[in-house]
Formats: structure tokens, C-alpha cells, sequence
């Protein structure tokens, strides 16, 4: 598989290595070049540095095709917008964002973008710990 | 109608005054607390301090009796949020937003945002009523250093500069055209271009010379 992944922080570094280790084909674009250093595991990783909320770049990070795209930088609203940014450019691309605030959730799975929330999986694992349920 | 404008800039800001001016019910939202202090002083209880693409700011500000959100912040991605927040949960008629990058204005067309606007355009938009044709010098922005400033002067009707060129104004140095809006299109000027009745005009203007620009506009 092809998985394209937005933003090398603490999330998204991990990711490229669990994808990697995995024997996916994995590119990762961020526009903080130091960033790529908290990737541990390098080998056979594409790295493309560039502005991730322009399109061009999008264009470029999506020119062989990918089966899934992963938008994890560390801000909502950055993630929000470079999302409905690939689904213009390719409407069919599976594509899942990290989100941190719970309302936005709601709004953008109902807009059919694919969400995962940090807050919300905090929660219910602190519920499923023993003692809180 | 009750406008909520999300970022205290200084279009924010004037668009407020203006708002309020002409009678309507304004809530500014900013999430710079220095900044808010400050200007409740001249705004009261119409600005509040949060941040406005939070759905539970929104709810505090009454986005949902809002006739328009104005998405004001300088940062394109956060003003996408707070206009697709305040059409999905709060079904706000009309959103309207700053768009800083040019490159960002199809995103936001395509997410059904009224108005995909640069900030001189939602000024322009927003404030058309109160605004006379022709006979004020619209004031949009202050320029870095603060003696040059950017405004709108619209052509109206018998004003000396109709069907003149731009090169036989005599213009002084302290003013540049720099774009003359005429039937939904937005012209680049050069010295041979002809003023219309109704055109508006965008020009840097050197604040010594803002007289000067409202005499050479004025109507009959």
C-alpha cells in the first residue's frame, strides 16, 4: 500500500515508521525539515519538504498514487484545511485527519472526512481503566 | 441584523465601529487577551475573549440568531474552520472571510462560503450602506510605518475625474491607483486608463495627500 503522511511531529514521525516497518510505501511531507530527525526508521521513506496547505506540493506529494493519506500535523485547523484540499484535488483518495477538538469531529464526518481524535480515545480509555467504569 | 466578527484586526475593528454606527448588534471575538482588554473600553460587552473557531465560543456569542459571521482572523485555515463551524452547527446565513493567500480562495468557494473576499472586498461588502457614495475616502488599512494608508474611493456621479486618464490627473507622488473595480471586474490601471462613473477605486494614499485624493474624486 501507499500511505502519504502530513506532518513529522510526535504523531506523525511514528506513523511513518509503523507504516514502513510494515513494508508500505511511505512518503512524508512536512515543511520542517529538523522534523524528519524524529523519524526512526528511515530506510526506503520518501521525505518532501514544502508547505503542505499548497496545493502544488499536495500535487506533488500525490503524483504516484497513494492509497491513504494521513493529515496529522499538530494544528486542527491546518489539518481541516489541507483535507478538503486533497479531496479537491482527488475526490476518491481515502484520507483520515487528526482532529483534538471534539465539536469539529462531529462537522467533518458529517462533511465525510475520515477523523480521528485523540481527545475522544482519551476519554474512553480512561472510562475502560479500572475503577471508572 | 447581528454581525459576529471573529479576529480583532483593525478591519475587524473599524468594521465593528462601523456596524455598530449604523445601528446593528456586533459581538467581536478575539483570543488575545491583552487585546481585548484594551478595546472593551470602547466596545463593552461586544467583545469577547476566546477563540472564535470553537464551537463552544460560537454557542457563548449567539452564533446561532447570527445573520452573519465574518471570519476576520489573519490566518486562512482558522477562518475556513469558523465558517464551515458556523454553517454546519449554527446554519448562519451568510459567512463571509478574510483569504490571505489568493491560492485559498477556490477551497473556500468549494466549501460554499458566501463570500470569498480579501479583506478590502468584505469591508467594502459589509459597510456599502453606511457608506456615501463618493464623498468619503474610505480608510481600509495603514500600511507598515503608518503614513501611508490604503483606501477605497468610489467615483460618483459628476466627478471631475470622469472619462480623465490617470497620467493627466497630475497625481502627486503620494498616490498610486492601484485597482479600479468596474462591472464585476477588477482592472490594473495604467496612465492611460479612463475613470468611469461608479468605478471603485483602491489607492495607496501618503496621508498628507488624503485631502488632495477626496477633492480630485468628489462629485457634483
Amino acid at each position: 500500500m501507499r500511505v502519504v503522511i502530513i506532518g513529522s511531529g510526535r504523531l506523525g514521525s511514528r506513523l511513518v515508521s509503523v507504516f514502513s516497518k510494515r513494508g508500505d510505501s511511505v512518503l512524508v511531507l512536512e515543511q520542517n525539515e529538523s522534523k524528519f530527525m524524529y523519524i526512526e526508521d528511515k530506510q526506503g521513506v520518501e521525505f518532501l519538504v514544502g508547505d503542505s496547505t499548497d496545493e502544488k506540493i499536495i500535487r506533488q506529494a500525490l503524483k504516484k498514487p497513494a492509497d491513504l493519506v494521513l493529515v496529522v500535523t499538530g494544528n486542527d485547523y491546518t489539518n481541516i484545511m489541507i483535507a478538503q484540499k486533497i479531496k479537491l484535488v482527488d475526490k476518491t483518495i481515502k484520507v483520515i485527519m487528526r482532529l483534538f477538538d471534539i465539536n469539529l469531529v462531529t462537522v467533518y464526518t458529517e462533511l465525510g472526512i475520515e477523523v480521528v481524535c485523540p481527545t475522544s480515545l482519551t476519554i474512553d480509555a480512561l472510562l475502560k481503566m479500572p475503577g471508572l467504569s | 441584523m447581528y454581525i459576529i466578527i471573529v479576529g480583532a484586526s483593525k478591519a475587524g475593528v473599524n468594521l465593528a465601529k462601523t456596524l455598530l454606527s449604523g445601528g446593528h448588534e456586533v459581538t467581536i471575538i478575539d483570543q488575545d487577551k491583552a487585546k481585548v482588554t484594551l478595546l472593551s473600553e470602547t466596545f463593552g460587552d461586544a467583545i469577547m475573549l476566546g477563540n472564535g473557531a470553537n464551537a463552544s465560543v460560537l454557542k457563548v456569542a449567539g452564533a446561532n440568531r447570527a445573520n452573519v459571521v465574518a471570519a476576520l482572523t489573519g490566518d486562512d485555515a482558522t477562518n475556513l474552520v469558523i465558517c464551515q463551524l458556523t454553517k454546519l452547527m449554527f446554519m448562519t446565513p451568510r459567512t463571509i472571510s478574510r483569504v490571505s493567500d489568493p491560492a485559498n480562495e477556490e477551497i473556500f468557494q468549494s466549501i460554499g462560503v458566501d463570500a470569498t473576499i480579501n479583506s478590502t472586498r468584505i469591508l467594502n461588502y459589509l459597510i456599502e450602506e453606511q457608506v456615501q457614495a463618493g464623498d468619503v475616502v474610505v480608510p481600509l488599512f495603514p500600511l507598515k510605518g503608518g503614513d501611508v494608508e490604503l483606501v477605497q474611493v468610489d467615483v460618483p456621479r459628476g466627478s471631475y475625474i470622469i472619462d480623465k486618464k490617470i497620467k493627466d490627473l497630475g497625481l502627486p507622488e503620494g498616490i498610486i491607483i492601484v485597482s479600479i473595480y468596474r462591472e464585476d471586474k477588477t482592472l490594473i490601471p495604467k496612465g492611460e486608463t479612463i475613470f468611469k462613473q461608479n468605478d471603485e477605486v483602491i489607492a495607496i494614499v501618503k496621508k498628507e495627500h488624503i485631502d488632495k485624493i477626496q477633492q480630485l474624486f468628489k462629485g457634483s
